[in-house]
């Protein structure tokens, strides 16, 4: 036994060996001040913000606590607030098709076009990773009333017999009658994020055991019955996944809606969500705390929904889910 | 022989050091566009002041720019001089954010006033009497017109520009025609009730911030909305589409009433071979209302406010950088006396010959000098919703307006 042991270790410590017992905490301190600067720091400030009365112009002495008279006036005075509300909930629900849709395209990718898997997933993919701005422009055009894709398309349709009835003579102002502003932005929304659906769902397929399906196939099922008794049980835990980022995908909604329709929500405010309409207040209106104080309604909206999923969902996720 | 370079080179490198030192830095921030034009005319104003250096900070479109910049002032960081919007302007004038140009060492009292449009000193004027920002420039709304088009229907723009009535009996003509007289309903109300405010009112509030929404103005603003729609005499294709640019192009929408900055738009993208096709006169009722328009404003925390001033001034007393401003861009001076340059007499032959720099400065004398107020968005946004309902929905227009005029009521009184 040497003494040199028997000494506290620290205060003897060598620079080198105090460089390497820090070095880890440096070598992860940039995730951490990111963190707090963009993330941890506007949150806590924005639950602060939601019980003061204050306009962004005037100084940050100007402040005034003025207690729950957000959320109160949020809640209980604010009509706006529950229109955005319920059009949020709306587009969800359309939000919500994207699930089924998704699914059946992967098990068609997964079965019948194997070959060409990598293509298509990737074309799926492409709108995800498209630049607002380009969407925008190419949706104004899509949308437009006159001389419009979607009413060409529509047009077109109209004029096949027989079937034509089924569909709109191609007069429709997409994004000016309150009646199709929803459906107009819910078909964008789908359409940019199938391909991201898509492939989570072909990737959760692809780990599925080849020899469940080879079982059910001896057993004398049919593709559809596979779907059913092998592909969908066993794509629970990724159903929980893809619905509760759809659920908070669409409660957050603002990009569509804002390219589309602008802050305000367009004709009759049919396209106003919670978060277009929490922009609006904070920098149009210049009212920061009201807000902040909506956006924290809209964390406890996603919270509840986040939490029926996972009853709905999580529970048989994580029993299949093995 | 060998001689050590290294005096020498310390020599140059403080020679160099304290000649960078010696040039002052004056930076100045504004949204795109305006970055450019300042950008364009600094030369002129570097001649006067060869010992600055002058950094334009831009790139952030106006609705980016103003949340960022709030971040800056809000953090003592704000540029020398920076670029605000009308709204902007209006809301800043209550905080001390700014310097006070009425006061020494600025002393831009009511004689330095005096050379601008009434509108714009208006919305600079703060309920204190502090004189926060200069206008630099005065957008007035004016009317642009198919000459072929009205030609063929047999109307004159003098018809168009007597009254509202006058204007809509035209459309019912052009419908006849196969031409929409306007693209939106929602346009005629809004200019009307955007014009001939009475001296001591704003738009939506008086002075006293009620709101006024539910008076005879708008009643009749959104009653001649009403009957445009009803007559089917409004496209209504979503304003800035491509389809929208056709609409004018070919003739089937024959008038707007907008900022005159529109000019450019029309002549560059919208109808570049239509020369001869188009021509300006005054809204109907001469309902001229400023249409934007920008003003520079300097930061208390500001290190350099002499040289900022002097670049204001720069940027909008001096009538030829206002001129070169115009030429560049169509951004039409805030500064009165810069309509006796000559750019502004001269005839456009896109307009058929028509003066119609003449046209927009009689419309810009036509501006009410509107009584400024804080939450005009918010009462431009509840209004032209229930504008919306009544066009769409078939609301009943007085319900409407004093639904209008609660919203407001709930939302301000808080």
């Amino acid at each position: 036994m040497t003494p040199a042991l028997l000494r506290p270790a620290r205060p003897s410590e060598s620079s080198s060996a105090r460089a390497k017992r820090w070095a880890p905490y440096l070598f992860v301190s940039p995730f951490f001040i990111f963190f707090g600067v963009f993330a941890l720091f506007p949150t806590v400030f924005s639950f602060y913000l939601s019980f003061q009365k204050w306009r962004q112009t005037s100084g940050l002495g100007e402040m005034k606590f003025n207690g729950l008279e957000n959320y109160h006036f949020t809640l209980f005075l604010d009509p706006w607030f529950w229109k955005a509300v319920s059009n949020t909930l709306i587009l969800g629900l359309y939000g919500l098709l994207i699930q089924p849709i998704s699914l059946l395209l992967a098990f068609a990718i997964q079965t019948g076009l194997k070959r060409f898997r990598a293509l298509i997933t990737a074309l799926y993919f492409l709108p995800y990773i498209t630049s607002t701005v380009a969407v925008a422009l190419i949706f104004s055009v899509v949308y437009a009333k006159n001389s419009g894709l979607l009413n060409a398309v529509l047009a077109a349709l109209h004029s096949l017999p027989l079937l034509g009835a089924v569909f709109p003579d191609g007069r429709v102002d997409w994004l000016g009658d309150p009646n199709t502003v929803k459906p107009a932005i819910a078909l964008l929304v789908l359409w940019r994020y199938l391909g991201w659906n898509v492939l989570l769902h072909l990737s959760r397929m692809q780990a599925i055991a080849q020899d469940l399906y080879d079982a059910a196939k001896i057993d004398g099922a049919s593709t559809a019955q596979q779907f059913r008794f092998v592909t969908l049980p066993q794509l629970m835990p990724m159903l929980f996944l893809t619905v509760s980022l759809t659920i908070i995908g669409q409660m957050q909604l603002f990009d569509e809606a804002y390219i589309l329709v602008g802050g305000e929500g367009g004709p009759a405010q049919s396209g106003l969500t919670v978060a277009t309409y929490l922009y609006t207040t904070a920098f149009k209106f210049g009212d920061a705390g009201t807000a902040s104080a909506m956006g924290w309604i809209l964390f406890a909206g996603i919270l509840l929904l986040s939490g029926l999923n996972n009853r709905i969902f999580g529970a048989q996720g994580r029993a299949r889910g093995e | 022989m060998k001689i050590s370079l290294a005096p020498l080179l310390a020599l140059t490198l403080l020679i160099g050091v304290s000649q960078a030192q010696t040039k002052k830095t004056l930076t100045i921030a504004a949204w795109t566009g305006n970055d450019k034009l300042i950008q364009a005319v600094l030369p002129g104003f570097l001649k006067t002041h060869p010992n600055l250096e002058v950094k334009v900070i831009g790139g952030l479109g106006y609705s980016d720019y103003h949340p960022a910049l709030n971040n800056r002032l809000q953090s003592g960081n704000a540029e020398d001089v920076v670029a605000l919007g009308g709204q902007f302007v209006v809301d800043y004038a209550e905080g001390n954010f700014f310097e006070d140009l009425s006061k020494a060492p600025y002393s831009a009292g009511a004689s330095f006033q005096r050379q601008f449009v009434k509108s714009q000193v208006a919305i600079a004027m703060g309920a204190r009497g502090n004189f926060i920002a200069v206008p630099n420039d005065a957008p007035p709304n004016v009317m642009f017109y198919r000459r072929d088009v009205l030609k063929k229907a047999g109307i004159t723009p003098a018809q168009l520009s007597a009254s509202w009535d006058s204007y809509i009996a035209a459309g019912k003509k052009l419908k006849a025609q196969g031409v929409f007289i306007t693209n939106g309903a929602g346009d005629v109300a809004s200019t009307a009730w955007t014009a001939n405010i009475p001296k001591g009112e704003g738009v939506y509030f008086d002075k006293d911030g009620k709101p006024l929404v539910d008076n005879a103005r708008f009643l009749r603003a959104f009653t001649l909305a009403k009957q445009t729609r009803d007559a089917g005499l409004d496209s209504k294709i979503s304003p800035w589409t491509p389809e929208w640019y056709d609409a004018f192009k070919k003739g089937k929408v024959a008038t707007i009433v907008v900022g005159s900055w529109f000019e450019n738009i029309l002549t560059d993208q919208i109808d570049k071979d239509g020369a001869g096709n188009w021509g300006v006169a005054l809204a109907p009722e001469k309902s001229n209302s400023v249409g934007g328009g920008a003003f520079f404003a300097i930061p208390s925390s500001s290190k350099n406010k002499a040289d900022a001033w002097d670049l204001i001034k720069y940027l909008t007393v001096n009538t030829q950088t206002q001129a070169e401003v115009f030429k560049q861009s169509g951004n039409f001076p805030a500064n009165l006396s810069a309509l006796r340059e000559p750019i502004f007499q001269e005839a456009s032959p896109y307009f058929g010959g028509q003066q119609v720099r003449q046209t927009y400065a009689l419309a810009a004398r036509h501006m009410s000098a509107a009584f400024p107020s804080k939450n005009y968005a918010l009462a431009e946004t509840i209004v032209n919703d229930q504008l919306t309902q009544v066009l769409e929905q078939g609301k009943d227009i007085r319900t409407a307006l004093s639904e209008a005029k609660a919203l407001i009521e709930r939302r301000t009184s808080r």
